[in-house]
């Protein structure tokens, strides 16, 4: 009788009738859904056509009276399931309206515990559904998908579709928009919209559901969606946060929830593969990089630095020019009165704008200023690290650069076409999808699986280079197996052939048609310009990658004099996290001169295992050192970074670049090695800290969910990632606020808030 | 449904007020600090209708604060299970509607709407419709819910809705 039911939730209704009626017609069927005030069927009582309303929310199972018969009081009228509580929002079953922290029956209490587990909005995280309904829901989007011809496609914001930064930027940017998000004294957001972005959402919105899904607060993605999207017609409310997602480091855990019915029809676009897991279905974008000091502002750690070669030549450091004026103008300043120089070089840089107006007079003084800061800065030799020395010699050079030239630089690299290709592939994949749906619907039917764009996307990605046979040549670090190496993997992906060496044949398939090298001068570059092998960069391959056609390979020709495996050593990793400014910087220098202890993880390449080298840190440089360094003037600048003047400088560039390299390549394949952690000490130490204060704030949870703003849980994991300062940005953000706390944290304020907390305080114990 | 009521409510004010303004700030404050703020017992306070007395101020003797304890009277609302009640549709979702009552935001599961009325994905915005398209519930219609669930806070409260019934829905 009770079939698939539970009989324990199975309940029948008996007729509370007065006297004998006639049922006339049921309302609801099997397997229907009935809540309160749901008619369930219409009946006759003294000629009178009456309606019997339901008293009770749950599934029916049975109807045990048919149409047209007599009903008496007391007879049994159907066999109905009790609400499971399939939709929970709030804790407060929104088909029934019980509040489920109330419940009183154990057993039910754990039946709906694993119920309703499954958040199926993207914006509305505690309301809940059960699986069955999920899937029930999925279903329906599957299908109404499939009859509009639409697949869903996750569009990343930061990097891809905008990016945005913090800093300080000329107001008068052309398609910049500006905004705060949490009212006045909090921090601008300057975003500026990748080109052809209105377009390029626009057409792929015919043939895409779109969905957001982004590291960035809640606030900050439903604002940018509304810049991106007015009307709402394109993403509507489909935009999934960090306030949303399961997990901060990834963002594959909401794809179950969101598409329980699985994601053979999702489709992602980011710039970062990392976190969705390097999942198939991503289609890697080229990053967005408009302001140059910024990366990734929401980025949830910092991002793999190897395999950036660079474009262009590395640009001088733009922001940093402005930067320097700040600094020139404080140097004068120093010149009165450099008595507490230390002070002036602590100014925040917030009255950039300020020191644009100032620019004229400035270049009037800047003579002048200059022999000023000679002198004082060989008073100030003997008192002063070496590293700030090299800085200001820094500022210097690159004071020099003009404003306009900033201007120019803004203006110039605007030239970004790439959602061009972007939408091209994606409507290749599109047509490729339906055209195999098509096929398979038309040979099987129903019962073909439809396809899968895990499957798809790959398979496309391998036609961008089929026939293509490579080499590399100074490209690949020999002492790590070629195959796990970035490009040899990325060849792979777009469909190349990798060969070991040269081979000539001019008639079989395996004829190398490229070389793909690093500089002229190696055995193989030789063999291929005796035999005409196209000799290009590896800015080919990645060029390929970002768009998946076959580009010309003479835009990427190795010119004589390249050396893409030197560049990497030139780039110094001030110039890949630019953000860092020099206040962060010593907060940095200062935090690793107090650690005692470095342990850089090196990774043996033939093991895979860690080996542990442990060094004890380096005492800050010497006076002596600083005195050289600052009589000589060149323009390479030593990256202040600990790392240089740690014994490990004892080995060359290239070895300490191996080594990164190994450790993280390790890294990126930690998922599958199961030999211990690879995160370099310091990260663990850091982990040991969140742990710390992770339990910390399970502690104040209870508290917090009394409040109700935030689910519990929720601050927590806001709180957490604010701890976790492992990315300078993060850092440099943190340091900001606590600067700008610092300088707005006055008496009135301060007062303000205790007397809030305790007004606060006085109601608590009022109310209760 | 609407009361009003008498309640009583502290307040805290800095030393920096004593002043000829004194009570003046009193009233600011307290209309500042109680208009608007939900509470379990007596729902959400709309207005301060009149003040009906301010307590002699006592200094606290750790802070130099003075704390003034005021009889106000005030119109709350205060939503109850089975209660009829206007709304305003803020989303529609494939689970169901997000309405707002003034300050109390409630929830119709889609089992609770009309079994005739549809879910369109598609449309934009999002909405139930019938097959007919007679009725269409959209984002700022207003629709007549009643309330069958409630969850009540120390500082907030929500509401589960439902359409099935006479007279509910679009009006």
């Amino acid at each position: 009788m009770f079939g698939k039911y539970d009989e324990e939730c199975c309940r029948i209704v008996k007729f509370d009738g007065k006297q004998r009626v006639k049922l006339i017609e049921w309302k609801v069927g099997k397997e229907v859904i009935v809540s309160k005030g749901a008619i369930l069927f219409v009946y006759e009582e003294n000629g009178i056509e009456k309606k019997y309303r339901c008293h009770f929310v749950g599934t029916i199972i049975e109807l045990f009276v048919s149409e047209n018969c007599d009903l008496n009081p007391g007879d049994d009228l159907l066999l109905y399931q009790i609400c499971l509580h399939p939709t929970v929002m709030k804790d407060l079953c929104a088909e029934c309206g019980e509040d489920l922290r109330q419940t009183h029956n154990k057993s039910e209490v754990k039946k709906i515990g694993s119920h309703a587990s499954v958040s199926m909005i993207h914006s509305v995280p505690e309301l809940r559904v059960s699986v069955e309904h999920a899937e029930k829901l999925g279903k329906a989007d599957l299908k109404r998908l499939l009859s509009n011809r639409k697949l869903v496609l996750l569009v990343d914001l930061d990097q891809t579709l905008i990016h945005t930064t913090n800093e300080n930027i000329p107001p008068d940017m052309k398609d910049v928009f500006h905004f705060q998000l949490y009212g006045s004294n909090t921090p601008w957001y300057h975003t500026k919209i990748r080109p052809h972005t209105e377009d390029f959402l626009d057409k792929i919105s015919h043939l895409f559901e779109l969905h957001i899904c982004t590291f960035g607060a809640r606030m900050y993605a439903h604002k940018i969606a509304s810049f991106l999207d007015p009307t709402e017609k394109l993403f509507s409310h489909r935009i999934l946060s960090r306030d949303e997602c399961f997990d901060p480091n990834s963002k594959t855990g909401n794809l179950k929830a969101l598409f329980p019915c699985g994601d053979s029809m999702v489709c992602i676009i980011d710039d970062r593969e990392d976190v969705w897991n390097f999942s198939p279905n991503v289609i890697a974008v080229k990053p967005y990089v408009f302001f140059k000091n910024t990366g990734d502002i929401n980025s949830p750690y910092k991002p793999k630095i190897e395999f950036q070669f660079q474009l262009e030549k590395p640009k001088p450091k733009v922001m940093s020019t402005e930067q320097a004026q700040n600094e020139a103008s404080s140097e004068q300043e120093k010149g009165i009165n450099n008595g507490n120089d230390l002070v002036e070089e602590e100014k925040p840089e917030n009255d950039e704008s300020e020191e644009n107006e100032k620019q004229d007079n400035e270049k009037l003084v800047k003579k002048e200023t200059k022999i000023d800061e000679k002198k004082v800065e060989t008073e100030r030799s003997e008192a002063k690290t070496c590293d700030t020395e090299e800085k200001n010699q820094e500022k210097d050079e690159t004071s020099k650069l003009s404003e306009d030239e900033i201007a120019k630089n803004f203006e110039k690299d605007d030239e970004d076409d790439y959602l061009l290709y972007l939408e091209d592939i994606l409507q290749r994949i599109h047509k490729e999808y339906f055209r195999l749906y098509d096929e398979s619907s038309r040979n099987g039917g129903e019962s073909n699986k439809p396809p899968d764009l895990k499957d798809l996307v790959p398979k496309l990605r391998k036609e961008t280079l089929k026939g293509v046979n490579v080499v590399f040549s100074g490209v690949i670090p020999t002492n790590m197996p070629p195959e796990k190496s970035k490009l040899w993997c990325l060849a792979i992906a777009l469909g190349a052939k990798v060969q070991k060496d040269i081979f000539i044949d001019r008639n079989s398939e395996e004829n190398t048609t490229h070389l793909i090298a690093a500089k002229y001068g190696t055995f193989k570059v030789n063999k291929a310009i005796k035999h005409r092998i196209k000799i290009v960069n590896p800015l080919w391959l990645t060029c390929c990658a970002e768009r998946w056609e076959h580009v010309d390979e003479r835009l990427f020709l190795l010119g004589k004099n390249d050396d893409f495996s030197e560049q990497r050593t030139k780039i110094k990793p001030s110039e890949f996290k630019p953000e860092v400014n020099e206040e962060v910087n010593k907060v940095h220098d200062a935090e690793k001169n107090k650690a005692t202890k470095i342990v850089f993880p090196v990774y043996d390449p033939v093991t895979g295992k860690r080996i542990n080298i442990q060094r004890t840190s380096e005492k800050p440089p010497s006076p002596s050192n600083s005195v050289s360094s600052s009589n000589e003037v060149t323009n390479e600048v030593e990256p202040h970074n600990m790392l240089d003047f740690s014994p490990l400088s004892a080995f060359s560039k290239n070895d300490l670049r191996m080594m990164d390299k190994e450790v993280d390549d390790a890294c990126s394949e930690g998922d599958e090695m199961s030999t211990g952690n690879t995160d370099s000490s310091a990260d663990e130490d850091e982990e040991v800290l969140k742990g710390k204060k992770r339990k910390k704030s399970e502690e104040s949870s209870s508290e917090e969910s009394l409040s109700e703003e935030y689910p519990k849980g929720w601050k927590g994991k806001q709180r957490k990632r604010t701890d976790a300062l492992d990315d300078d940005e993060t850092r440099e953000s943190f340091v900001e606020r606590t600067l700008s706390d610092e300088s707005s944290d006055d008496f009135n304020e301060s007062i303000g808030s205790v007397d809030e907390e305790m007004a606060a305080a006085v109601e608590r114990e009022f109310l209760s | 449904m609407f009361y009003h009521i008498s309640l009583e409510h502290e307040i805290q004010l800095h030393p920096r007020y004593f002043g000829p303004s004194l009570l003046e700030t009193v009233k600011q404050k307290l209309f500042s600090e109680v208009e608007g703020t939900c509470s379990g017992k007596y729902g959400f306070v709309i207005a301060v209708t009149t003040i009906d007395s301010i307590g002699s101020g006592i200094i606290q003797n750790s802070t130099g604060f003075v704390v003034y304890p005021i009889k106000y009277k005030a119109i709350v609302f205060r939503p109850f299970k089975g209660e009829v009640l206007d709304s305003i549709v803020t989303q529609v979702n494939k689970v169901g509607i997000f309405t707002e009552i003034g300050p109390l935001s409630c929830f119709i599961s889609r089992h609770s709407i009309p079994a005739d009325m549809q879910f369109e994905a598609e449309s934009n915005p999002a909405c139930y419709k019938t097959p007919d398209e007679e009725v269409v519930i959209q984002p700022d219609n207003e629709i007549r819910l009643k309330i069958v669930g409630l969850r009540v806070d120390a500082t907030d409260i929500f509401a589960i809705g439902t359409l099935m019934d006479d007279y509910l829905g679009l009006s």
